[in-house]
């Protein structure tokens, strides 16, 4: 959609040039060039909150009931645990109660109380396919759109087609779960073949929220304003016969930037301006259990959860956090191979009461109606039990690319819907089957910006975020 | 047409317009849907591509049959810019004030164009021409030596113009497959060297030339990535004549240092990185072997054409010359390593479908050689024509089929088929070298173990088993390199793939290059002899003096990193979607010069250092709006320059010159962020051998290194041709207050110490001398002054000033 040839092109003026050297971290010059230019389609969202389940949580123990599944636990089915590779393996109820809740009459397990109230403001999508049983490249085709490396994530296409409205803090911000980052690491918020003002920025809810963002204990803010003012008077003498240079003004305001931003991104995340109701709220005063030496308790995510709803009112465009942090494969994340219910057990309380929270406080501000919650991970479970993981003792789910559930809150989106079905055991999508793309389309369209016009130039094309093959907004969920 | 009625009616149509003299199609509204309506295509309305897929269309259907040729209609040719222009009928900027735009929608059937029975321009053709004028009617048709303009231009790829692709003798027509242009040789070319030739063949301008000091700064962090001496840029200030200039080029020119500058660009361009990606983001061994092999390729001028060779075909070609470990033992190694080219591809080890996977891999490498070497976009023809070049999908696979003797990268850890046997490494050694060692080493097993049997000893017997074990686990004791290895005698075969996916195969095709390039020389895939291998067969096509490519996209990236922009701005991409070169005769002497030279890439650096153009000074600019290509820029330094400046500055840059990649320390928080895996191989090496130059650092594609990557370092996983150069917050956090650099800055201040003492005056002159390699001013030891305040804690702190300062990062 961007009129924008980025490429280094002696017609282009200098205009054009400056797309690439925003001072700030978003493209200031593309910013200001889109300024008082609405997006091109209609949209209600100008946030993403995007909470992102890594390992892939379980739709059949969440929001996917399947009676059938329930009534035949223990039978024995051919069940296609990679592709193409089948095997005996044995149905695994769920051990959770599903019930109907809201006027929607949307179902939810016992193992998200808190969300099962808000299941009026959600739009389930309960069929979406994606390519990849493997956690590295599910994670990069649900954040970049492929299963190669190397393409820019969706945080940095809402970024690149919207710009910032906040220049001192990140446009595209990621918290990650302390227990580490996701598999693939940096590659999942990586801004590709774009410029580096894309990319997405790792901010930390304790210690420094930025990396570097302070500079080392013997240096105080006084001395660091003296640092910087005498570095300006230098650059002023070096631009005085290069004034005409755009890119040394830049960066001599993105020091001033930087400066605030020692300022900004902490008052961002300061919550002691959150009443006590609020942090009571999210959980996050709870302490942290000791059933278990993973459990977290909903703390973090609470804290994290609450940093984003700031920072959307800060003008942030896209925020990620991510539960489940580490090596793929253990309790730490998502992924139960090891055993569902002590998963669910471990991660469902984490973000339960935080998430519930974040929907009630986005709607008693206000803010529901121009952010949007996403929620999923980068793949669903097996109905069948996972018994090579767990030593032979029945319990664990593996990996399910084939049907799975991501839901959607605010902005645009119609409110107490569920769209799509899996078959009867809740193994693949068969009722309006949708893949990953078309989420990619789903969430472009919301923010006002068309999947099939969003492009950026590189290697001899005009590469998309949901490439080549067509894909189309799932509009059965938006109002 | 006649020019004089329409300026009538357009006088007309305002007159009558309802809103006045504001014509209703200047309201931001309309603007913006038509910026929408034409983002189908998304090339900007001011763009190459979108003249060639939409303008040009237009102009050839409607308007050429009557509006071209040595007398066309109403004197009016639309075959160039120049015809338009004389007779006034676009308005640049404006298409209300253009007469073109009012011919095509008027209702007068006296003045519309074309005029019945001809059919009118659908409406979104009008649109187009309102958006292409809008933008400022760009029109590629200007250049004297491009194409004749009577006849239908090629560069529309066959796919856009036709349904079937055929290639016709307009694509071949194209200028990038011309053979190159001989300069006309002038009355006094006789007395002039290469570099005035170079200086003639570009536009004339009164710059002045920069001063000494600036020269020679530019030139070492031209071709080191670091600064030069104060005390050499007063040796130049005082004799910077052209000799002398050109004796300190060729000094530059044969330190390591110039290749592991200059190598770090190649890398870029072949998208080096140590590890595969993907979860494990697994090790490759020995990556950095090849990483050595630029650099001493580079150091030591390797010709060009034998580069290629190397990296394409390394190992058939030291077979077809008979060396061998035994024989011409060092090329043969150089070979072998060369070959590493086909292994720096992202992997990933846990495929879904690991048939996919292997195409995938093996596009991968497509798509790097035709950047790198081609400048060609090949990986568009993969799952259908392209669109844009007269590359065909059976081209794609033809070219592929050179390919497809190669054993794929390791092997799956899922399996399924359609991956390698893991041989992804070979011993630099030969098979005799490998069974001798392996013989002797039995033997003394044999000797040991005999020794064992008539022992009774407990105590000897157990020192004995302990030899044995050793030896009986000891590794060959040669060295190994990420190499190619084939499959067998008998290449896997080919088939184009419908819409690329692997499990639809169509017809099988034989390897061929690219049916548009005619053949040049001995035609290069059939006479040569039949037992030629194929890889060496594409290695010399590509290297082949007449390819008319090769040459012109590699002096090309040469110029840009010079001067800043290409000749071709462009540089991966000479077709039909890059842009077309600012001064074609410029660019095909270098490339004559190139090849005639043997290849020499040295060569091309030392034309080009001794040009007048580059002793030019960045400013005033040629042009305000937009950088020339034959003015030096002003530009930052990239982030391996400026993190090895600082190091050369502070005095502490180590001397390594080769081996295994350096791990920097990380600091904490990047390792809380970072997934286990990654930190868990991150083998933290020893803090001295961590400030050598940073094309020593690991490359790992799921954890690059921090400063590095906030300073815009290169992708990694698919070729970069030109940075992105970003400005942004981070960067300026990073500088001023990552730990690392607090050490160097602390490093420079006792370095300051060391050299001035401890008066201040002293200190700062100094700084000034080593970071800017210049006296400081008056003012600027003021400045210097009144910030110290005679506190020596403060030193430190106007070191991190200086180094984070616009004159230390940037470069005239």
């Amino acid at each position: 959609m961007l009129p924008e040839d980025h490429r280094p092109n002696p017609r282009l003026d200098r205009r054009h040039f400056c797309t690439q050297t925003g001072a700030g971290f978003g493209s200031l010059a593309l910013a200001s060039m889109l300024q008082g230019q609405e997006p091109k389609l209609p949209s209600k969202a100008k946030s993403v909150i995007f909470l992102f389940m890594f390992g892939g949580p379980s739709q059949v123990d969440l929001f996917d009931y399947k009676p059938e599944l329930q009534k035949r636990d223990g039978q024995s089915i051919q069940n296609e645990f990679r592709r193409g590779s089948k095997t005996q393996a044995v149905l695994q109820a769920s051990r959770r109660n599903f019930a109907q809740h809201g006027n929607s009459g949307l179902w939810c397990s016992d193992a998200f109380p808190n969300i099962a109230k808000h299941m009026d403001k959600l739009a389930l999508v309960k069929s979406l396919t994606s390519d990849s049983f493997a956690h590295g490249s599910a994670l990069l085709q649900i954040n970049c759109g492929r299963i190669l490396q190397g393409h820019p994530s969706l945080g940095s296409w809402v970024n690149y087609g919207l710009g910032s409205v906040n220049q001192n803090l990140p446009g595209f911000v990621v918290m990650l779960d302390p227990r580490g980052g996701p598999t693939s690491g940096a590659p999942n918020w990586s801004n590709g073949y774009m410029p580096a003002s894309y990319q997405g920025t790792l901010m930390r809810s304790g210690g420094q929220p930025i990396l570097n963002l302070r500079p080392p204990a013997n240096i105080d803010a006084a001395s660091q304003r003296a640092e910087i003012d005498l570095l300006n008077e230098l650059n002023r003498n070096y631009s005085q016969d290069r004034n005409s240079n755009s890119e040394l003004q830049a960066r001599i305001a993105s020091y001033e930037l930087a400066f605030q931003l020692q300022i900004a991104a902490p008052e961002a995340m300061d919550l002691s301006q959150e009443t006590a109701e609020t942090i009571a709220m999210y959980g996050i005063d709870e302490p942290k259990p000791d059933w278990h030496p993973l459990a977290l308790g909903p703390s973090t995510f609470g804290r994290q959860c609450l940093i984003a709803r700031r920072l959307v009112e800060r003008g942030v465009r896209f925020i990620q956090i991510y539960s489940g942090g580490g090596n793929a494969g253990g309790q730490n994340t998502w992924d139960g191979h090891h055993g569902i219910e002590e998963n669910l057990k471990l991660h469902c309380p984490e973000v339960d009461r935080p998430i519930a929270a974040l929907l009630s406080d986005l709607e008693r501000s206000g803010l529901l109606e121009s952010t949007l919650v996403v929620w999923g991970g980068e793949f669903g479970r097996m109905p069948v039990s996972e018994t090579f993981n767990t030593g032979g003792k029945p319990g664990g789910r593996d990996h399910n690319p084939k049907g799975f559930t991501y839901w959607f809150a605010g902005a645009g989106v119609k409110p107490g819907t569920s769209y799509g079905q899996t078959d009867e055991l809740g193994e693949v999508a068969v009722e309006n089957p949708r893949h990953l793309r078309d989420l990619h389309a789903t969430i472009l369209q919301l923010m006002g910006l068309d999947h099939r016009k969003l492009t950026y130039f590189h290697g001899g094309l005009d590469e998309k975020l949901t490439g080549v093959i067509d894909a189309s907004p799932i509009r059965e969920i938006m109002i | 047409m006649r020019i004089p009625k329409l300026h009538r009616t357009i006088a007309l149509l305002l007159d009558l317009s309802p809103w006045g003299l504001v014509p209703w199609f200047f309201f931001p509204w309309f603007v913006g849907s038509l910026t929408c309506a034409f983002a189908q295509d998304s090339f900007a309305p001011d763009s190459a591509a979108f003249f060639e897929s939409k303008i040009r269309p237009i102009l050839e259907s409607h308007c050429l049959e009557c509006h071209s040729g040595p007398s066309p209609k109403g004197d009016l040719s639309l075959a160039d810019q120049a015809g338009w222009q004389s007779a006034g009928i676009i308005q640049p900027g404006d298409p209300n004030q253009s007469a073109l735009i009012d011919a095509v929608t008027s209702d007068d059937p006296e003045s519309h164009m074309p005029p019945a029975p001809k059919p009118a321009l659908k409406p979104s053709e009008i649109q187009a021409l309102r958006a292409w004028i809008a933008a400022g009617a760009f029109d590629p048709r200007t250049d004297p030596n491009g194409l004749d303009p009577n006849n239908p231009s090629p560069s529309i790829g066959p796919k856009k113009r036709n349904r079937i692709f055929e290639i016709t003798d307009s694509d071949r027509a194209y200028w990038a497959f011309q053979p190159l242009a001989k300069p006309e040789i002038q009355p006094d070319d006789f007395h002039r060297s290469p570099s005035q030739k170079i200086d003639r063949l570009l536009p004339s301008n009164d710059l002045p030339v920069a001063p000494p000091g600036e020269r020679l700064r530019r030139l070492y962090l031209d071709l080191w990535g670091l600064p030069p001496t104060f005390e050499q840029v007063q040796a130049f200030e005082k004799d910077p004549s052209a000799d002398r200039w050109n004796s300190i080029v060729e000094e530059l020119l044969s330190s390591h240092h110039y290749g592991e500058r200059w190598g770090r660009y190649w890398l870029d361009w072949v998208r080096f990185a140590e590890t595969n990606g993907y979860e494990r983001d697994g090790l490759k061994p020995n990556a950095w072997r090849y990483r050595d092999y630029v650099i001493d390729a580079l150091v030591q001028d390797k010709p060009y054409d034998q580069f290629i060779i190397e990296q394409l075909a390394g190992d058939q070609w030291a077979e077809s010359q008979g060396y061998s470990p035994t024989n011409q033992p060092d090329a043969w190694r150089e070979a072998i390593i060369a070959t590493g080219f086909y292994r720096l591809h992202v992997w990933d080890d846990e495929p879904d479908d690991t048939l996919a996977a292997e195409f995938d891999d093996a596009d991968d490498i497509m798509v790097t050689i035709g950047s790198a070497f081609l400048g060609l976009t090949i990986g568009c023809a993969r799952c259908h024509d392209h669109k844009f070049d007269p590359v065909s999908q059976v081209d794609y696979y033809a070219l592929l089929a050179f390919m497809r003797g190669i054993d794929p990268y390791g092997l799956s850890k899922t399996g399924g088929g359609g991956r390698g046997t893991g041989r992804i490494e070979r011993i630099l050694a030969s098979p005799a070298q490998v069974e001798a060692w392996d013989s002797n080493r039995q033997n003394q097993i044999a000797e040991l173990q005999k020794t064992l049997d008539q022992t009774l000893d407990t105590n000897s017997r157990s020192e004995l088993e302990t030899q044995i074990k050793s030896l009986r686990d000891s590794l060959p004791p040669f060295d190994k390199a990420l190499a190619v290895w084939e499959i067998g005698s008998e290449p896997k075969p080919t088939h184009v793939l419908h819409r690329g996916d692997p499990n639809s195969p169509k017809q099988q095709v034989a390897s061929r290059t690219p049916e548009v390039f005619s053949p040049f020389g001995e035609e290069p895939t059939s006479a040569l002899e039949a037992n030629t291998p194929d890889r060496l067969k594409l290695a010399r096509w590509i290297a082949h003096p007449q390819n008319p490519l090769t040459a012109r996209v590699l002096v090309n990236r040469i110029w840009q990193r010079h001067f800043g922009i290409g000749i071709v701005p462009t540089t991966d991409d000479f077709g039909n979607t890059g842009l077309p070169p600012t001064n074609p005769l410029l660019l095909d002497y270098l490339a004559g010069e190139f090849i005639e030279s043997g290849w020499s890439i040295k060569h091309l650096h030392r034309i080009i250092l001794s040009t007048q153009a580059f002793s030019k000074s960045s400013r005033p600019a040629i042009d305000p709006d937009a950088p020339s290509y034959y003015q030096p820029q002003l530009r930052r330094l990239d982030a391996e320059s400026i993190r090895d400046s600082i190091l050369s500055v502070n005095g502490t840059l180590n001397a390594m010159r080769s081996g295994p990649s350096i791990y920097p320390t990380l600091s904490q928080e990047v390792k809380d962020a970072a997934n286990p895996v990654s930190v868990s191989m991150w083998l933290e090496s020893p803090k001295q051998l961590q400030n050598c130059r940073s094309i020593y650092l690991i490359v790992k594609r799921s954890l690059k290194v921090p400063f590095l990557e906030t300073l815009d370092f290169a992708n990694s996983t698919s070729p970069t041709a030109i940075r992105n150069v970003t400005t942004t917050a981070p960067q300026a956090l990073l500088l001023l207050n990552d730990p690392w650099l607090h050490e160097q800055a602390d490093q420079l201040a006792q370095r300051l110490i060391r050299e001035a003492g401890s008066e201040p005056n002293q200190q700062i002159e100094r700084l000034w001398q080593l970071a800017y390699q210049r006296s400081a001013s008056e003012q600027e030891l003021h400045w210097a002054n009144s910030y110290l305040q005679n506190n020596p804690q403060r030193l430190a702190s106007l070191c991190r000033s200086v180094l984070n300062s616009n004159e230390f990062l940037y470069v005239d």
